[in-house]
């Protein structure tokens, strides 16, 4: 627990500073494009609605998927830039993140603008051009100090909500303390959990708390509390953007990771042996799974570890299910002709999906294949994770064995293995490196039919990178060094609730570390 | 043309939605001037007043000021030369009653000390302290806030003062007292103003000239002396009859104890 706490401040002045930088440039240009937005929406009242209504739609879409959504975006928007300009536009971390969250930053705003600039008494408006001002110094000189403070409320709703939402940008790779949360939950690190909602809740308070002392200060003409807020303010938005900006050279290498355990352990090892050597490395952690590849071919991480069956399925579409040997060869060979990605070589363990139960419901059912399962299903309900019921893999084993469950339900992976015990899922999709399989005694359904194609984990290594030398001298030594029990060991010493360590002390626990 | 009228209208007309405002009005308003418009509700008469300063705009006809015609000019610069006391208060509500006063000087680009020293002279003008100066219009009774709307219409020193129902939210007392100092400061200002009001004893006691207006037209134009005396239209002369009906039921009363 005390090593928990410690490991969380430990990575405080990093996800602070890259949580408080991306707030801060995203309310900045909800700011910037909110207010000239309120006016022209405040004259014009055939505008006003379309664009109220718009920015009310952009925030009924939840923050996790509103932020994913610009990966694509970005993607398809840098291939024309690409195209036309030939330069690319980020699809991964800052611009994403920030571009989503200043989506949603604009509502409280443009609304509250729009509010507090038609809500002047028309008496007033009408001095302010009896008296002789035009219009934009009626604007400046009247309407804006008399709408501020329902403005000001926009802006402090808009801080608050943009704080909260920038916790969801881990999984398009950008670092804010949403990493704690996002690792937490997958490695079932409440300590983790809760630091990293109390970091985010106490910035938003704090934040809350300046703009409003600014406000105050401001409506009563107090100059020294509206300038210390805004001093304030200031200081620490320039203390967050000070260090990244001193370290702006590029990291050498960026090591992404999926969502899971078994991937930050994976990550830790890739980084370790790389800074080994000497080299500056970056993480990109957390990222979706649909994600990390195309971020890998983008050339926007260097190096991740994923699954020859996943990649087989869902990269290259293919339905077949060929020996594990073969498979490994021929996705050798397609990944360096069409994508020009090295698949470096497989870890020596598979983390195949598999149907699991727990060992008394399979025997007393008398399950133990998908044949057999196969009459089971309809009174059993099936608890995937979170992708995995839209996955291909699923659609094979269902065809195959001709499954029909009377209820289908999707986990965080850390809940699923509970609804097990819990008996809110009988059968769930495990992964057979996960070390809960034999910690919670499942029993792993033998797949007959070959429905499954083979996961080994492999290195994948960036088009850019390929031809990088010390990038593969340094993971090579990798290949084949983890057989699939140092794996399950490893991913339990995360996984677990007593005794817990972090990824990193399980990557040292794989015995392939960083020797120099 | 000799000498032109200080406020010219033209056979001024102006349509709301297909309905006429104001119909085909022709006054010349000259120079020193104190002209009361009076009227119901929807007479025109705010319409007729704010086309002096282009607040609003003739559909047909024009508006000459000293000879030369409004639609001609700037707008803004017509405005800034125009004095406007807004019917209820219209004062800026986040200003100090200086900052009020000051407003069109400012936008003039007068030199601070000159503003400074306007609107200390303008405070005595209209009998307010001068430690005013640093009060919001919310610190003040509706009196006090209309004494300010005159005295900023009044900081640029123009020579004409448009005003709007300027003393209609008041009391009886603060409203006569108000009324009074107004028509002092005309004289004594040499201003050409023109006031628009719903009550015609007021409009008796305060102006050289009672132009009467219904559905856009003039019906009557003439002192109040002559128009007290009688008028050939029967809703005139039932209007003009009012102040003396009143001041006779009034006198009943008091011979009555």
């Amino acid at each position: 627990m005390e090593g928990q706490v410690a490991a969380a401040w430990a990575l405080l002045p990093d996800y602070l500073a890259q949580h408080v930088l991306l707030s801060a440039a995203a309310l900045a240009l909800g700011v910037a494009i909110s207010l000239p937005l309120s006016v022209l929406a405040a004259r014009n009242t055939v505008v006003r609605w379309p664009l109220v209504t718009l920015a009310g739609m952009v925030q009924t879409i939840p923050g996790l998927a509103l932020l994913a959504l610009f990966y694509p975006l970005l993607l398809a928007l840098s291939a024309v830039t690409e195209g036309a300009f030939g330069f690319k536009l980020q699809a991964l971390g800052f611009l994403p993140a920030l571009l989503a969250l200043t989506l949603y930053a604009m509502l409280p705003i443009l609304r509250n603008g729009v509010a507090g600039l038609t809500g002047i008494d028309p008496a007033v408006r009408e001095a302010a051009d009896g008296v002789g001002m035009t219009p934009a110094q009626r604007l400046l000189r009247v309407e804006a100090p008399l709408a501020a403070p329902v403005v000001m409320a926009g802006v402090r709703t808009a801080a608050v909500w943009t704080i909260g939402a920038a916790t969801l940008s881990t999984p398009v790779g950008q670092t804010s303390l949403g990493n704690y949360i996002f690792s937490g939950l997958q490695t079932e690190n409440w300590v983790f959990v809760l630091f990293g909602c109390a970091a985010a809740g106490g910035l938003a308070l704090i934040v809350d708390q300046l703009l409003g002392l600014i406000e105050w200060g401001a409506g009563r003409r107090r100059l020294l509390p509206a300038a210390a807020g805004l001093a304030l303010l200031g200081l620490g938005t320039a203390a967050a953007a000070v260090p990244p900006l001193l370290a702006a050279t590029a990291p050498a290498y960026v090591v992404g990771a999926k969502n899971f355990s078994e991937q930050y352990i994976l990550a830790e090892l890739i980084s370790g042996r790389l800074t080994a050597q000497g080299a500056d490395v970056a993480r990109r952690d957390g990222l979706g799974s649909a994600i990390v590849f195309r971020a890998l071919e983008a050339g926007e991480i260097d190096v991740y570890v994923d699954y020859s069956g996943t990649l087989w399925t869902n990269v290259i579409g293919r339905k077949d299910n060929p020996p594990r040997a073969q498979l490994l060869a021929e996705l050798t060979r397609w990944m360096k002709d069409e994508k020009g990605v090295v698949v470096l070589g497989s870890l020596g363990f598979e983390n195949a999906y598999a149907l699991a139960m727990e060992r008394k419901l399979a025997n007393s059912l008398g399950v133990a294949s998908l044949d057999d399962l196969t009459a089971r299903a309809p009174r059993l309900t099936l608890g995937g994770d979170l992708e995995f019921l839209s996955r291909p893999e699923w659609a094979a084993i269902e065809g195959a064995y001709g499954l029909r469950f009377a209820r289908e339900k999707s986990f965080n992976p850390t809940f699923m293995y509970r609804a097990l015990s819990s008996g809110d899922a009988d059968v769930i999709s495990a992964f057979s490196s996960d070390g809960r399989i034999a910690a919670q005694d499942l029993v792993v359904l033998a797949d007959p039919r070959g429905a499954v194609p083979s996961y080994d984990a492999v290195i994948l290594i960036s088009p850019r990178r390929a031809k990088d030398r010390r990038l593969i001298e340094a993971l090579t030594p990798l290949i084949g060094a983890i057989p699939v029990e140092r794996m399950r060991e490893a991913n339990y010493a995360v996984d677990r609730d007593e005794g817990k360590v972090s990824p990193a002390e399980a990557a040292r626990m794989l015995g392939v570390g960083s020797k120099p | 043309m000799a000498d032109p009228s200080a406020i010219d209208f033209d056979t001024v007309s102006k349509a709301y939605a297909g309905r006429a405002a104001v119909d085909g009005v022709s006054l010349a308003i000259p120079a020193g001037q104190f002209v009361a418009v009076v009227g119901a509700s929807g007479s025109g008469k705010t319409t007729l007043l704010k086309m002096v300063n282009r607040l609003a705009e003739p559909s047909q006809g024009g508006v000459r000021i000293e000879g030369q015609d409004v639609a001609a000019q700037d707008a803004v610069q017509l405005r800034r030369r125009i004095g406007y006391v807004f019917q209820g208060v219209g004062l800026f509500p986040h200003m100090t009653v200086a900052e009020n006063i000051a407003i069109t000087p400012r936008l003039l680009g007068w030199v601070k000390a000159d503003i400074a020293a306007r609107v200390d002279e303008l405070l005595d003008l209209v009998a307010l302290p001068r430690t005013y100066a640093e009060r919001f219009p919310d610190q003040l009774s509706g009196g006090e806030r209309q004494r300010v709307g005159v005295a900023r219409a009044l900081a640029a020193r123009p020579s004409i003062l448009l005003m709007d129902e300027p003393f209609g939210a008041l009391d009886p007392i603060t409203r006569e007292a108000l009324g009074q100092a107004t028509r002092a400061l005309h004289d004594q200002l040499g201003l050409t103003t023109l006031m628009v009001t719903h009550d015609v004893q007021e409009a008796v006691l305060l102006a050289d000239r009672i132009v009467v207006m219904a559905n856009g037209k003039v019906l009557a134009d003439d002192t109040p002396r002559a128009l007290l005396a009688g008028h050939s239209d029967p809703d005139v002369a039932a209007l003009m009859a009012t102040p003396a009906r009143q001041a006779r039921a009034i006198a009943a009363l008091m011979e009555a104890r």
